[in-house]
């Protein structure tokens, strides 16, 4: 009798230490990658605190000294609110064109059976993969003869036509989800497809509009190749052509290059933190028996 | 001038399969008509056609003397109520139903009134800041009722309301309808599955198969003489027994006078057993038929009857469900005290057969004695 349960009492400590040793492992994974996702950030934000002589010391100082007079230089030697602003006009407005136009798409592409319907859909997220040296050269060419170079709207449009595809998949798979019955309730009591869309399928499909427009602002935000090319005027530039020219032609200010990298980031990172809660989505649950 | 007019509706679905067939019907203002039959059968189709959310390939809707079937659902006026109860999960109950009056633009000061008036009349104004989440199913289909009532439509229409609710609640929320119904006074076409609802709740019944009109009849039509053999199994739980008879009896009358219909008293019998006589017109003799007879005219007796062997006895409350087989057929009988019969048993049940109904084998259709 005792000799059966030694040996229970055993496997369960093994048991136990098993799972304790798999617990162990999957923390040290999730601790590796977070490290090599955050690390470069968390270097370039311990750089920004710095002082100047910190900065090229060697061996490399891990703790900063917590000074900010790269903050300050990055804000009164450069035209760092300039760029901002232009950024930020570029990206909400990215945003709200891709997320409106993406939504009227996906309406249909979700809910009316149509012919090609699939085809349709893949022919849009086809369109997103194409590389983009392949085709700046020809939109150069058309916001030059449209007028539109060292414009607003010449980075809003290039910017929605790449990040559409992406919108339309986020919001089409989404409304696919919602029931049927809830658009059926919304048509007898008296709405038009416009309004169906736009009082019943955004608002319950938050988490999906809430997806699609901080993945359209990141883009839009962070964009590099297609703002440099079409922004040449200083007094248009977004911030990440205009934190690109902060090194001169002998030297990199590594110190503000951080600072700048910091600043530029935090919009980005209060975006995805009011955003994120919308993300989950609990808001079908009661619409629908069960 | 009818509520409802249906004028030899027809829907194909793409794919080519029929899913409604020739279907005509008249609605009387403030009548509660019941569409009822197997699933499949084309009665949600049918109300959904009436909504306008789908369109028939062929025939006409007719809303209160206007024809509609070109018309948008909103443009209809018609409420609805749905299975799933469809709630907005976004607003609280109070938008849930002021939802429709505001899409139809209804005045500020109108929609507060109406909406606070609808949900006193269900006894949901405690829940109106409540969100469709925070609610129980039935609360939730109160508040689908609620949406539908402030509209004051033409014609409500229900489809399967009560199918996710479970029993108890179901019988409360039928009676609730009901009571509604009678309140209101709006016309309405009621879609279910559930024959018990069709016969309590429905001032007539329509008997879809297929896509096909079986019979339309107010429950008592429905259920006292069945148009054919589907609507004589269908309606009434348990279902009707059907058995094979031959009609006994000498072929050799003279010819009735024209005009003249002589009946006799034939036999009737079943395999091998002798069912009783009845009365029949002499047309029959000699013929096959269909005998239905419902469970609770066939009964155990002590004395000479149909001998089954028990297969199951189902206690269901104050009464009994004997099920046995005779041959190749299952019968099924109430009996108010099934005693001491266990499985395995041979009983005798007699049938009353004043009560039978008999069905053409060929047609299906139930003939008029």
């Amino acid at each position: 009798m005792s000799g059966r349960q030694d040996l229970s009492s055993r496997q369960d400590h093994r048991r136990a230490e098993q799972v304790d040793l798999g617990r162990w492992a999957t923390g040290l994974l999730i601790a590796l990658a977070v490290l090599v996702s955050l690390g470069p950030f968390l270097w370039i934000l311990v750089t920004s605190l710095k002082s100047p002589a910190q900065i090229g010391a060697r061996p490399p100082a891990w703790l900063p000294e917590l000074d900010l007079s790269f903050y300050r230089a990055v804000f009164g030697q450069h035209d760092f609110g300039r760029y901002a602003l232009n950024s930020a006009i570029v990206a909400t407005a990215t945003t709200l064109v891709a997320v409106l136009f993406g939504a009227l798409a996906a309406y249909p592409l979700a809910r009316l059976r149509m012919p090609g319907r699939r085809w349709l859909l893949g022919l849009v997220l086809g369109a997103s993969m194409f590389p983009q040296i392949a085709i700046v050269g020809g939109v150069y060419r058309l916001l030059m003869r449209a007028g539109l170079l060292n414009t607003y709207p010449g980075l809003v449009l290039p910017y929605t036509a790449l990040t559409l595809p992406l919108a339309i998949w986020i919001l089409a798979s989404f409304f696919r989800e919602i029931p049927r019955d809830l658009e059926d309730a919304a048509r007898v009591d008296g709405c038009g497809p416009a309004t169906t869309l736009f009082k019943v399928f955004l608002p319950v499909a938050a988490p999906a509009v809430a997806t699609a427009a901080i993945l359209v602002f990141v883009y839009a935000w962070n964009e590099f190749f297609f703002a440099l090319l079409i922004m040449t005027d200083p007094a248009r530039q977004t911030l990440p052509v205009g934190v690109a020219q902060f090194p001169g032609e002998h030297e990199v200010p590594w110190g503000d290059l951080a600072a700048a990298a910091v600043v530029a980031t935090l919009p980005l990172v209060a975006l995805v933190l009011i955003l994120q809660r919308r993300i989950v989505s609990g808001l079908t649950a009661g619409a629908i028996k069960g | 001038m009818a509520a409802l007019d249906l004028k030899a509706i027809h829907k194909r679905f793409p794919g080519g399969g029929v899913a409604i067939e020739e279907v005509s019907l008249s609605i009387a203002g403030g009548e509660f008509v019941v569409l009822v039959g197997p699933s499949g059968c084309g009665k949600s189709t049918l109300l959904r056609i009436v909504a306008g959310l789908e369109t028939a390939t062929r025939g006409e809707v007719w809303i209160a003397g206007r024809r509609v079937d070109g018309l948008p659902p909103k443009d209809r006026d018609v409420a609805m109520v749905f299975q799933s109860y469809a709630l907005y999960p976004h607003m609280n109950v109070f938008d849930n139903i002021a939802f429709g009056l505001r899409a139809r633009r209804v005045a500020r000061n109108e929609v507060g009134p109406r909406v606070q008036a609808a949900a006193s009349l269900l006894g949901i104004t405690a829940l109106l800041g409540r969100r469709p989440a925070e609610l129980s199913g039935g609360e939730r289909q109160r508040v689908a009722l609620g949406r539908a009532i402030v509209r004051d439509p033409q014609l409500f229409l229900f489809d399967e309301p009560l199918s996710n609710l479970d029993a108890r609640l179901r019988t409360q929320m039928r009676a609730e309808i009901a009571a509604l119904h009678r309140r209101l006074g709006v016309t309405t076409l009621y879609v279910t599955h559930d024959q018990v609802e069709a016969l309590t709740m429905g001032q007539r019944i329509v008997v879809l198969r297929a896509g096909r009109v079986q019979q339309i009849g107010t429950p008592q039509e429905v259920y006292e003489r069945p148009g054919n053999l589907f609507v004589a199994g269908f309606i009434g739980s348990p279902p009707m027994n059907v058995l094979p008879v031959r009609v006994m009896g000498a072929a050799k009358h003279t010819p009735a006078e024209a005009g003249v219909d002589r009946t006799h008293d034939a036999a009737l019998r079943f395999a091998e057993h002798d069912l009783g006589k009845v009365r029949l017109p002499a047309a029959f003799a000699g013929r096959q038929l269909l005998l239905g007879i419902r469970p609770q005219d066939l009964r155990p007796t002590d004395e000479h009857g149909l001998a089954i062997t028990v297969t199951l006895i189902e206690p269901t409350g104050g009464e009994s469900l004997i099920y046995g087989v005779c041959g190749e057929v299952t019968l099924i009988a109430r009996a108010t005290d099934s005693g001491d019969i266990q499985p395995g048993d041979v009983i005798r049940l007699q049938a009353d057969l004043t009560r039978a109904h008999f069905f053409d084998p060929i047609t299906e259709r139930r003939l008029e004695l």
